[in-house]
């Protein structure tokens, strides 16, 4: 990321109004909601025998759309992060990391999320990072999506 | 964008025959880009199009994958076929032309 570009955070007002745009291309086919700018996503996981678990994420936009979202796994019934409400899952772009280091409510491993660069150790990496200008929140879903599927999803925890 | 690329279309379908209608969208901005392809002409050439009418660049690392009922399946082994061979073989399951660009992440493992 530029951090010229991303460094500081956009009024809250200027944020709704891109987030107006960019969730509903994001969360189309998912239920979602918010509550005083936290965004809840309920996004479905695939089994191998095609069995479907669901899972609550909550999602913050601070510094969007200069930087990714942060995303957490949360317990459907409180709202909050539990290291329990996680998935097993894994493929070659993203690990998950239920607890992790000083990261307040874990770690999804991949570039496409906020904690990857503050708490993962990852630099500036050309290739991969998130551009602000041209990633937007549906880069982020689409690591989750594919990361919700078998073979990359194994079950609950 | 410029008119090239559908002049080229429409040259093309006159002598290649049937037009479809293609849907791809691209994964990192959330866009999506629906414009006319000759049944003949490949995936790789479709994939090009997409990117002109998103006014999008092919990034290191964006793949090709299939939307609607195989969503998430890759394309990237099947670039050379025609989208003919492509219903024919109902790589995507369905028949709708319906694709997505994966852009590049990392973090899980070696980046």
């Amino acid at each position: 990321m530029s951090e010229s570009d991303a460094a500081q955070p956009l009024p809250l007002i200027e944020v709704r109004e891109v987030l107006a745009i960019d969730l509903p291309l994001a969360f189309d086919g998912l239920h979602w909601w918010e509550e005083d700018a936290v965004y809840f996503v309920e996004f479905p996981a695939t089994r191998a025998d095609g069995a479907i678990d669901m899972y609550l994420t909550k999602w913050t936009f601070v510094f969007y759309p200069g930087q990714p979202p942060h995303v957490t796994f949360v317990n459907p019934q409180t709202k909050l992060y539990d290291p329990a409400s996680w998935p097993d899952a894994g493929n070659d772009r993203v690990s998950l990391a239920p607890q992790y280091g000083d990261a307040p409510e874990g770690l999804i491993c991949n570039s496409m999320f906020y904690d990857w660069y503050y708490y993962g150790g990852h630099g500036e990496q050309p290739v991969v990072s998130w551009k602000p200008g041209v990633h937007r929140a549906i880069a982020t879903v689409t690591e989750l999506r594919g990361l919700l599927r078998a073979p990359a999803y194994n079950g609950r925890r | 964008m410029s008119q090239q690329p559908e002049h080229r279309i429409a040259d093309e379908a006159v002598g290649r025959g049937e037009l479809v209608e293609v849907h791809v969208r691209s994964l990192v901005t959330g866009e999506t880009a629906r414009f006319p392809m000759v049944l003949e002409a490949t995936l790789e050439e479709t994939w090009e199009e997409a990117y002109r009418k998103l006014d999008e660049r092919r990034r290191e690392g964006d793949t090709l994958q299939c939307a609607g009922a195989a969503e998430g399946r890759s394309l990237m082994n099947d670039l050379v076929l025609t989208l003919r061979e492509v219903r024919q073989r109902r790589i995507c399951d369905d028949e709708t032309f319906r694709y997505e660009i994966k852009g590049p992440s990392g973090g899980a493992r070696g980046v």
